[in-house]
């Protein structure tokens, strides 16, 4: 079913709305939260939870684009559920995403105030828009849907430690942007 | 923490970006001979569970389609019905003349619409008959449609006022397959490709092949297969993400494998598989129906192995995880039938395909034989054997569809024939920003696939009030009442594009 057509069951409150987003994009859903959380049953919940917020939201929200619009909101809900539970010191996905993003945070010494996080996502784009398509889509798959490096490497043709570099050029490479813009975090 | 306040403003990072990271797949590295020669033999092509997640041959599903764009007749819409139809006969008839008349009416279906989507197409013919001998022909009524959609689109056939039960016949997926890389890989056939304009149609149906294929007998599945039959699933509780693998070594040349319910492969050249499920519990939303299915020569002995999640690395090994497998032998159609069944009762019945099971088999039987595994040359998409895939495709895709039935023409006599349908718009998808966005198209074919001779041609709307027509080629003009035109019959296609007064 097109995107349109659900988004029309939501705003026409017709329940069915939540089964076919559960079919077409369930699975993606469960990807970003398994990718994050590594935990089966937290990653179906918050796969839930996103229909439930979607149901909420879609009206008044009508989204551009269905699958970035439920991935964020599983993305949100992902992360809120790490925060919560990571003194069990498990869900190595978040951790590990989050250790790697560390690498992007600017050495700045000349800022006055902090960054709101809508500027810093308008910065991001602009710095995602002057990759070329490969690596910006490298960077999104590693770091917005949470894919493993090792099967982002299987997919490229080659090795994880090789793609492992790419990523960590990446990383330096928005630092850089960040440090040019002068952004504190 | 800094790094959370990244986390967050990528996850607001622009969504055209978010979508094309979905539905875009890594370039490969380029080939170095040297290099993969002497690495060939150990070369492995592994799918962990997260790979099995493609949907549509992208990364995370969905389909990324054009749209808004002109062609040389009508827009190209995102989102293509087809056209409506001409009538036909089953053989040619020179005694048979017909008048056409196709009105398209914009009722809003209730009275708490806002708006209208879609028309009901009234699409009649005077068949009349101009020899001295009354005249018994197969009429042939080709509408385009789904399985999944049937209930909704399929026409009703009134002859002299009278409906008819019309026997159903179905044509094979009308649409293509493309590669994920676009013009990279032009060969390649992991994603859909449905037809976009009537040209599609056109080149489909216009040498008669499809239409004669969709009224031969469904091809069989007898072939003995042997079946792995999993159940009776065990693992410690306190891993959510326990996982069951099955591994083997085949020859690929005489062992072909087919498989329901696993989330999980790995498929080297030298022949070793390994395919794996995360342990149903008593959760609904994990299918219990686990098969692998053998075409060939048998996969004699197998390892189970149980694993902390779906990775199943070396070192992540997981004791307590257990399965009953029951090998049987049986016939593939037999096999496909229970998976059918099985397959639908995940859904609600109102999914369920409007048609007899024998011929949804019929179909997933085609379906097979043109793109699966039992197929030529295999689409890239269906090379792993998953037949969620292929049932689900099956049912989803766009084909065409014919009714069949007689009619009866007294010798220099008359007889009105109307098929009444509901016809879904093509569109562009809501919020897409392109310029057809709220426009809904209809298009008509005059002629195409039909060995009629079409005398006279008129086209009408009904309830315009709800309408204003944004382009077209029929003549129409609402500021000056003219709803009724007549139409050239030679000309091949018609279009309408509208937009819902609210």
């Amino acid at each position: 079913m097109e995107d349109m057509q659900i988004i029309g069951m939501y705003q026409a409150r017709d329940e069915s709305a939540i089964k076919e987003t559960a079919v077409k994009y369930g699975r993606l859903l469960y990807g970003i939260a398994f990718n994050m959380l590594s935990n089966h049953e937290d990653s179906e919940e918050i796969v839930n939870d996103t229909y439930d917020k979607a149901w909420n939201t879609i009206p008044p929200k009508c989204p551009n684009s269905l699958s970035a619009y439920l991935g964020r909101i599983t993305r949100n809900l992902s992360i809120n559920r790490w925060h919560k539970q990571r003194t069990k010191k498990r869900n190595s996905g978040m951790k590990l995403l989050l250790s790697e993003l560390n690498d992007c945070i600017p050495c700045t010494y000349t800022v006055e105030t902090e960054i709101e996080t809508r500027e810093l996502a308008l910065i991001i784009d602009r710095w995602l828009g002057d990759l070329p398509v490969d690596r910006r889509v490298l960077f999104l798959r590693r770091y917005w849907f949470g894919e493993a490096v090792n099967q982002l490497a299987e997919e490229c043709g080659t090795s994880a430690n090789i793609l492992a570099g790419r990523l960590y050029r990446l990383r330096q490479s928005l630092k850089a942007a960040l440090e040019k813009e002068g952004i504190s975090l | 923490m800094k790094e959370k306040k990244i986390f967050d403003a990528l996850t607001e990072v622009r969504e055209d970006y978010i979508d094309e990271a979905r539905t875009t797949m890594l370039k490969k590295q380029p080939f170095r001979w040297k290099k993969w020669t002497a690495i060939a033999a150990s070369l492995a092509v592994v799918l962990g569970i997260g790979i099995m997640m493609i949907q549509n041959g992208l990364p995370y599903g969905g389909s990324s389609e054009g749209g808004g764009a002109g062609h040389a007749d009508g827009s190209i819409f995102m989102s293509y019905a087809g056209p409506v139809f001409p009538l036909t006969l089953s053989e040619t008839e020179n005694d048979i003349i017909v008048d056409r008349n196709i009105s398209y009416d914009f009722s809003l279906p209730d009275e708490e619409s806002l708006r209208v989507w879609g028309a009901n197409v009234e699409d009649s013919y005077t068949l009349t008959n101009t020899s001295a001998e009354e005249k018994t022909v197969n009429a042939i009524y080709p509408f385009a449609g789904s399985f999944r959609e049937l209930q909704k689109v399929l026409p009703t056939i009134l002859v002299d006022g009278q409906q008819l039960s019309a026997k159903l016949y179905a044509g094979g997926y009308s649409g293509d397959f493309t590669g994920v890389y676009g013009a990279d890989n032009p060969n390649g056939s992991e994603n859909i490709l449905p037809l976009d304009s009537w040209e599609g149609y056109k080149a489909l149906m216009e040498d008669g092949s499809y239409k004669r294929n969709a009224f031969s007998p469904y091809p069989d599945l007898p072939q003995k297969v042997t079946v792995y039959t999993f159940t009776d699933f065990e693992a410690p509780e306190e891993y959510d993400a326990a996982t069951q693998a099955i591994s083997f070594a085949i020859d690929p040349d005489k062992t072909t494998i087919m498989q329901y319910g696993f989330e999980g492969g790995e498929y080297r050249e030298d022949g070793f598989r390994r395919f794996s499920y995360f342990v149903p519990d008593n959760e609904q939303w994990r299918r219990k129906t686990k098969l692998l299915i053998v075409l060939g020569d048998d996969i004699g002995d197998y390892t189970l192995q149980g694993y902390k999640d779906g990775g199943c690395e070396e070192g992540n090994e997981l004791d307590g995880v257990s399965v009953t497998v029951t090998r049987s032998e049986q016939i593939l159609s037999d096999v496909i039938l229970k998976l059918i069944d099985d397959f639908f009762k995940q859904f609600d019945d109102d999914n369920k395909p409007a048609v007899s099971q024998e011929m949804f088999l019929g179909a997933v039987s085609e379906f097979f034989y043109q793109y699966g595994l039992l197929s030529e040359s295999v689409r890239d998409r269906y090379q792993y054997g998953m037949l969620e895939d292929i049932l689900s495709e099956t049912d989803t895709l766009q084909r065409v569809f014919y009714l069949e039935f007689h009619v009866t023409i007294p010798a220099e006599g008359s007889v009105p024939v109307t098929a009444d349908l509901h016809k879904d718009p093509s569109y562009d998808f809501a919020c897409s920003g392109s310029n057809n966005e709220g426009i809904q198209g209809y298009d008509m074919v005059t002629h195409l696939g039909s060995n009629l001779f079409f005398n006279k041609l008129t086209a009408e709307l009904i309830s315009t009030e709800n309408i204003d027509i944004v382009r077209q080629n029929c003549g129409f003009d609402l500021s000056q009442g003219i709803t009724k035109v007549e139409l050239d019959p030679d000309l091949e296609h018609y279009y309408l594009e509208i937009r819902p007064v609210e």
